[in-house]
Order: C-alpha cells, then sequence, then structure tokens
C-alpha cells in the first residue's frame, strides 16, 4: 500500500503533543491585550496568521492542555505561548487586578507582544 | 537557562570558553558588555529564543508597558480587537475604483485570456484552447499587464507560466 494512502495521525488541537511539562495549563475567561500587542496583530498581514493567533489565544482563554507555554525565566510572572512561528508573551492577572477590571471570575490574562520568530532574531542584536 | 560570556573571557581562551558552555548544556550569549552580541553558542535553541523574550530590551519595555496600560486602563479584550480586524477586513472593497477601471479597459479576449492564467493555464495550453499561437497569447499578455499596470514579479510568474 502506497505510504500516501496510509491514514495520518488523528487531527490535534492547538499546542497539543508539545507540552513540556512545565507549566500546567490554568484556566481563565479573558485574554486582554496591551497597546502594542494589538500593535502587533493590526500590523499583521496574511489572514492565516491573525486566524492562527486567534485560535492560540482563545485556546489559553479556555485554559487548553498541551499548550507549549513557559515561564521566562527571571521575568515572571510573565510566560510565552508558542504557537508555530508565533510568541505571545503573556502573563496571568492576580485576582486583584482582574477584580479591579471588573472581570467575572477573577481571571484574565494580559498579552504584551505577539512576536514572530523572525523578530527574535532581530531581537538579538539588541542584548 | 542562557548564560552571558564577556569577549574578554572569549579572547583569553576561545576553545576553553565554548568549551564550558558546551558542557552546560546551555546556550550562551558573547558580549562585550553593552556592544552588539559577538557570537552566541547556541546549545538549545528553545531555551536561547527564551532568553531572548525574557532579556531582549523591547520586550523587556513591552512588558513594563504592558503592566502601565493595565494600570491606566488602556488594555482591550482580544476577542474585540479580533472582531473588528475581521470587520475591517470586510469593509474592505475587495478592488479599488481604479482596479476596476484598469479591468474595464481589458477587452473581451483579453479577459478570457487572463481568466484562463488565473486558473494557472500556461501560454500554450491557453494557446490549444483558444486555436490561436502561443505567440499570440504573449502578445495578449503583455498587453494585459501593460492595461492592468501589473509589477515585474507577476511578470516574471506569468512567463514562467508560458514555458
Amino acid at each position: 500500500m502506497c505510504p500516501c494512502l496510509q491514514p495520518g495521525p488523528p487531527a490535534r488541537a492547538v499546542g497539543e503533543g508539545r507540552l513540556r511539562g512545565r507549566i500546567p495549563s490554568f484556566p481563565v475567561t479573558v485574554a486582554l491585550l496591551a497597546p502594542p500587542a494589538e500593535r502587533d496583530l493590526r500590523k499583521l498581514r496574511r489572514l492565516p496568521d491573525l486566524g492562527r493567533l486567534r485560535v492560540a489565544i482563545r485556546a489559553l482563554e479556555r485554559g487548553d492542555e498541551g499548550l507549549d507555554v513557559a515561564a521566562l525565566e527571571g521575568r515572571r510572572p510573565w510566560r510565552r505561548l508558542r504557537e508555530g512561528d508565533w510568541r505571545i508573551i503573556f502573563r496571568p492577572l492576580s485576582p486583584a487586578e482582574a477584580r479591579r477590571l471588573g472581570i467575572a471570575n477573577d481571571e484574565a490574562i494580559l498579552i504584551a507582544r505577539i512576536v514572530n520568530r523572525r523578530d527574535l532574531e532581530r531581537a538579538i542584536r539588541t542584548l | 537557562m542562557a548564560r552571558t560570556v564577556s569577549i574578554r573571557d572569549l579572547q583569553r581562551d576561545t576553545s576553553g570558553v565554548v568549551r564550558r558552555v558546551t558542557r552546560t548544556g546551555r546556550p550562551a550569549i558573547v558580549t562585550n558588555r553593552g556592544d552588539p552580541v559577538v557570537a552566541v553558542v547556541p546549545v538549545d535553541p528553545d531555551a536561547l529564543e527564551d532568553f531572548v523574550l525574557a532579556n531582549s530590551p523591547p520586550f523587556v519595555r513591552a512588558m513594563r508597558e504592558a503592566d502601565a496600560a493595565l494600570e491606566a486602563g488602556l488594555v482591550r479584550p482580544a476577542s474585540e480587537v479580533f472582531a473588528e480586524l475581521g470587520q475591517e477586513r470586510e469593509d474592505k472593497p475587495a478592488a479599488t475604483e481604479r482596479e476596476l477601471r484598469r479591468v474595464a479597459a481589458l477587452t473581451a479576449r483579453e479577459r478570457e485570456i487572463l481568466a484562463l492564467l488565473a486558473q494557472g493555464q500556461t501560454a500554450q495550453s491557453i494557446a490549444d484552447g483558444l486555436s490561436i499561437s502561443p505567440r499570440r497569447v504573449r502578445a495578449h499578455l503583455a498587453r494585459i499587464l501593460d492595461k492592468l499596470d501589473v509589477s515585474l514579479p507577476a511578470t516574471r510568474s506569468a512567463g514562467a507560466g508560458s514555458r
């Protein structure tokens, strides 16, 4: 039988199979975009990128298992989500911050930047 | 996690530093104290990437800016921004008036050839389908490109398709 006719692996959810086990996923309800992150989104030219990021951020909001999330060493509580070529820098809001913003169950995340891998290569020069 | 090695150490004992760094299993970023990065020994690219995200001034600044924006109540729900962006794309007209005028300037034959080209057909297959010579198709194509004021990359791909 031709290998191309063999049944492929089952469809995977965003980030599934790439969990490093470093940080358990957590349930949140609202993702908030800081102005730099909103600018990053508005700069996107390709519709598939926008769709992919939308799915990834929704998965974060739902607290899906298996997302490639890791803490940023030395910058706690900031974390990053890796989704394809994109890196989302975010942190969970403290219950007090969420309450102050009137978020129903005190659970939310704040997204600081949405960065492409190419920009990381450029950023290395700023170190 | 990644660590920073001074260029001075590197100058003293280049191979020794690299060997030491490699043995630790961590990436090392070699700098000259504030100067641009001179060399990178990436042992684990993922860790290096996280190091850049956590330590690069633009990202550190963005984290601070995000905290300040949160304090000032200048943050917006992602769902709202995505909905807005989706709406903006829907509101954007498919073609501007100038583009429509250019298309209107094409003859019926030119439009027919353009439609076939858009389907990915080559000059030869279009010529076969319309019972004209490939040379005639290319002449039509040149006029189409001229009327539409299409840039060079599109011309190249059309040329490639005509082979």
